[in-house]
């Protein structure tokens, strides 16, 4: 037996500094992502070069570009527009938007909650339906029905969204016409008058994670069920499902947590997709038309938000798995 | 022995002629052949044999429980009127947990990480026993103060990992025996455990099972630990049961070959008696028309080739060997062939110290505040050329920290190391290339230590490339064979990867390793405890052989006090990272003078001395 299993009881350290709780720490490194996504986005926009004719259109005149590279500061350095961006972004103002000349808040702030209810419901969908079929088939599932399994989910991830999203709408809008295939009412009314509409972009957002999902759940459970502490659970007369829910479940969670705060990124894309072939009118459709248009305030705006969704999901799934599990509780302070 | 205090027929359960077979794509491999053992309500069966031999599967056969592919060829297990070899799932699980207790092997992982300690016991206790919420936990409090966990309503709502390895085990016992089972299987329970530890544990299980009348089978691959806490024992070989007795008489006078050389592969301290391996490896399958210990046996003749059935010598006696009437029952102690155990008389203190400690101290910070960990306390000892020095002690006793800190794997907080009068660099890497090459250590465990994607001669050819640059490319295929040949390795292993060789090849392999840099030092840290008894006094009797042979200087680390006999000179002992005692090994284990000495020593399984060693040694 090596020493270090032996002293579980005893701390046996190497030179640890003092550190901040854990909790500040996930908060510092919250902000010095998301400056350094800034960074990225404001520079990548700024590498795509002068918007400014394409926006016109090619019979504005010399004049008329010059004032519009004057009206949006186009004519300063790149690090001066740069800090001036940043600084309106942390008062709150998100800059003007080339196409409709208004702030870039009153573009964005009409789709986002659209956007927000569209993406928890593919997560919930991803989580509700991978988590149960995966423990399930790494739990009880062996052999052929096995095979079988993982063969339809390798089948359903090697179908780009765009695909999924195509049949989807044939066979459940289209042939049994059970769904409307265009989701354009959700501009109309209150954030939940139709709610019908989100269902065929949601199922298809959700299509690109769960597959994955779904197998990673499975070779974990399948893992943990081989555990020796697994097999004295079951010589002591533990039955199911105290033995996948209690038992196995919550050894073999923490990594599929990770998955699904790193999956947000595959969300946002299928968001991005799934919105523009079901004329959903979401963040993601404003994403892809602003790119179209040139509209880089929006774009940037846009980019900024979607990073931090991702950057908070990431951090918070850590915290989850910190805290589901015992060991890491203890260790991480 | 002592005598049963309660006797409880209903709680027998006995395998008759039991065969079991493995089914894979490449066909049916049979690993348990006409196995029968009985057990007895307030007894405790010890069974007994190396890795493979089936002994594992007796005791889940035993339960009733199916690996995936495992198949009953013949036979059939017992317990109260019915068959469970037969039982369906359904009536498995109402006497899995209630009637049949089983303690696993892995110490660390018998408990589920992510459940507290209060889940584990509350479950069995409602289901099992019918318990309410407020009784169970009373019940769980009062089973955790039995095993002697320190506040036990307090551990309740702790997770496995804030125990220690010992306390959990002894968690898993309670556990096991809270629901008043009648059986209890035992896997091997106490092994990966500190002696001191193992020892409290033991005798816990001991007492506890005979109080509640239960009847025990304990599974080990030390004979002298089964011989000191069982009432009888059964010797497993491939499959079968080779030997089967009343567990004192078998210890003192064995009747099969296998059991006398498994006898002598055990490390002891109390007699001189010399430590053996036993050549060659296990038979994974059970042996037809043939004795299955046959090709690893001194006594072999051809009339061995036969299938030879388990003869009936006394009312409580059987072995299976066809020389039995020939060959009179072994004297373990009256072994011809030269011992291992070392004694050389030069007396130690003459000779030039090739390595000098001098007052070193490791400590490491506590993460966030607190006090720093002392793991080594002003530890002071000077190793003479030539010879080898052990170190011993518990777990978190600071023997590995101060081997790697000569091993200039951790810098030493204060102090120095003298290598030939000359201070050592605190790390590896700040040292010249020679003095690297001149101290070499090997690990306990060979899986951790070699490259799984290197073969053999990747892994050997490595030093010589390092430290050896005298040797031509053409002549690093003859260092390694002349090397192999050392270290007892078959040629053709040489192109072989580590998953393809067995435990104590691996081991081998990384001892060659280690010499093919020519060391004039070697540092061994707990290198035979990952290993079966046999394979661990083979490797031994190598290293006391290379010892001599190559001059080499040897630093051992052990927790075993036995294997710290077989090997070292001089020892010494440590606790909480400070000597407590030192000098020639012999006269330390013969007459300790430190009291931590003595507790050690008696931590011991001895046979010899099973009721004191039950009795909690002194």
């Amino acid at each position: 037996m090596t020493d270090t299993a032996q002293q579980a009881g005893r701390p046996r350290t190497t030179r640890a500094p003092r550190r901040l709780p854990y909790l500040v720490r996930q908060l510092i490194t919250l902000l010095v992502t998301l400056f350094a996504i800034t960074i990225v986005i404001f520079g990548l926009t700024a590498i795509a070069g002068d918007p400014a004719r394409d926006i016109l259109g090619q019979y504005a005149t010399d004049e008329q570009v010059v004032a519009f590279q004057h009206l949006h500061h186009l004519d300063q350095p790149v690090v001066l527009r740069y800090l001036e961006w940043l600084g309106g972004v942390l008062r709150g103002d998100l800059g003007t938007s080339y196409q409709s000349n208004g702030p870039v808040w009153d573009v964005i702030s009409p789709r986002l909650g659209p956007s927000v209810v569209l993406v928890l419901l593919s997560w919930v969908l991803t989580v509700v339906i991978s988590v149960p079929i995966g423990l399930w088939s790494g739990v009880r599932l062996r052999g052929k029905r096995d095979a079988s399994l993982t063969f339809v989910t390798l089948i359903v991830a090697a179908f780009p969204e765009f695909v999924l999203g195509l049949m989807l709408a044939i066979l459940l809008g289209v042939w049994l016409a059970w769904l409307p295939v265009d989701s354009t009412a959700v501009s109309y009314g209150g954030l939940f008058d139709s709610p019908s509409a989100y269902v065929l972009p949601a199922i298809t957002i959700a299509l690109g994670t769960i597959p994955y999902i779904i197998r990673l759940m499975r070779a974990n459970a399948r893992e943990v069920a081989s555990e020796t502490y697994v097999r004295a659970a079951v010589l002591r007369g533990v039955t199911e499902p105290s033995l996948s829910l209690r038992h196995i479940l919550p050894n073999a969670a923490p990594p599929v947590v990770t998955a699904l705060g790193l999956q947000f990124a595959g969300l946002i894309g299928g968001v991005v997709v799934a919105e523009t072939l079901f004329g959903f009118p979401g963040m993601g459709q404003l994403l892809a038309q602003s790119a179209a248009s040139r509209d880089a305030p929006v774009v940037e705006a846009l980019a900024l938000m979607i990073g931090a969704l991702f950057v908070v999901a990431n951090l918070a799934a850590d915290a989850i798995v910190v805290y589901v599990t015992p060991k890491l509780r203890d260790t991480v302070r | 022995m002592t005598t049963t205090q309660t006797t409880r027929q209903d709680g027998d359960l006995a395998a008759e002629g039991l065969s079991v077979g493995y089914r894979a794509r490449t066909g049916l491999t049979q690993v348990l052949a006409d196995v029968s053992v009985q057990l007895h309500s307030g007894r405790i069966l010890g069974l007994a044999g190396e890795s493979g031999s089936g002994k594992s599967t007796l005791a889940l056969s035993l339960l009733g429980y199916r690996v995936s592919g495992q198949e009953i060829l013949a036979g059939r297990v017992a317990f109260d009127g019915r068959d469970l070899d037969r039982a369906s799932i359904k009536e498995l699980r109402k006497v899995w947990g209630a009637r049949l207790a089983y303690l696993p092997q892995d110490t660390a992982t018998s408990l589920n990480p992510a459940l507290t300690i209060r889940r584990h016991f509350v479950e069995g206790l409602r289901r099992h026993r019918g318990l309410d919420n407020a009784a169970a936990l009373a019940r769980s409090a009062e089973w955790l103060a039995r095993v002697e966990i320190p506040e036990p309503e307090n551990a309740l709502h702790k997770y496995p990992h804030q125990f220690s390895g010992g306390q959990q085990q002894r968690i898993a016992l309670a556990l096991a025996l809270s629901v008043d089972p009648e059986v209890l299987i035992l896997d091997e329970p106490t092994t990966g455990l500190d002696v001191v530890t193992q020892a409290h544990v033991n005798r816990l299980i001991v007492t506890l099972a005979r109080d509640a009348g239960i009847a025990a089978l304990y599974v080990s691959h030390n004979l002298a630990l089964l011989a000191t806490v069982c009432d009888e024992l059964a010797i497993m070989y491939a499959g079968q049961i080779v030997e089967q007795g009343v567990a004192s008489a078998v210890y003192a006078a064995p009747r099969h070959p296998y059991t006398a050389a498994l006898i002598g592969a055990v490390p002891t301290i109390a007699s001189d008696r010399p430590l053996h391996g036993i050549p060659g490896i296990p038979r994974p399958s059970v042996p037809v028309h043939t004795c299955g210990f046959a090709e690893r046996c001194k006594f072999r003749t051809d009339a061995c080739d036969t299938d030879i059935p388990l003869v009936t010598l006394a009312e409580d006696r059987a072995a299976r060997c066809v020389r039995l009437a020939e060959l009179p029952a072994f004297d373990p102690g009256a072994d011809h062939a030269p011992a291992t155990v070392v004694d050389r008389a030069a007396p130690a203190k003459e000779l030039d110290a090739i390595l000098t400690v001098d007052n070193v101290g490791v400590v490491f910070a506590r993460p966030g505040s607190g006090e720093p960990f002392v793991a080594v306390d002003d530890v002071s000892v000077r190793v003479p050329a030539g010879r080898a020095l052990g170190i011993a002690g518990e777990s978190g006793s600071g023997k590995s920290t101060l081997l790697r800190s000569i091993a200039g794997l951790v810098r030493p907080s204060s102090g120095t190391i003298s290598y030939r009068g000359a201070a050592l660099a605190g790390t590896a890497g700040e040292r010249p290339v020679a003095l690297r090459r001149a101290i070499q250590i090997v690990f306990q465990n060979p899986d951790a230590t070699l490259n799984p994607r290197h073969t053999v001669y990747q892994s050997l050819e490595r030093p010589l490339k390092l430290f050896r640059p005298d040797i031509a490319k053409r002549g690093r295929r003859e260092a390694v064979a002349a090397m192999m040949r050392q270290v007892r390795l078959a040629p053709d292993l040489v192109d072989r990867y580590p998953r393809n060789l067995s435990g104590g090849q691996r081991q081998r392999v990384a001892i060659a390793r280690a010499l093919l840099a020519e060391p004039e030092v070697l540092l061994c840290d707990e290198v035979t405890s990952a290993l079966d008894v046999s394979v661990q006094a083979s490797i031994l009797e190598l290293l006391v052989g290379l010892q001599a042979e190559r001059d080499l200087t040897v630093v051992f680390v052990t927790h075993d006090l036995g294997v710290l006999r077989a090997v070292a000179d001089e020892a010494i002992i440590l606790q909480n990272g400070a000597i407590r005692e030192e000098g020639p090994t012999t006269r330390l284990l013969r007459e300790p003078s430190h009291p931590y000495t003595k507790e050690l020593i008696a931590a011991v399984p001895d046979p010899e001395r099973a009721n004191e060693f039950l009795s909690g040694g002194s």
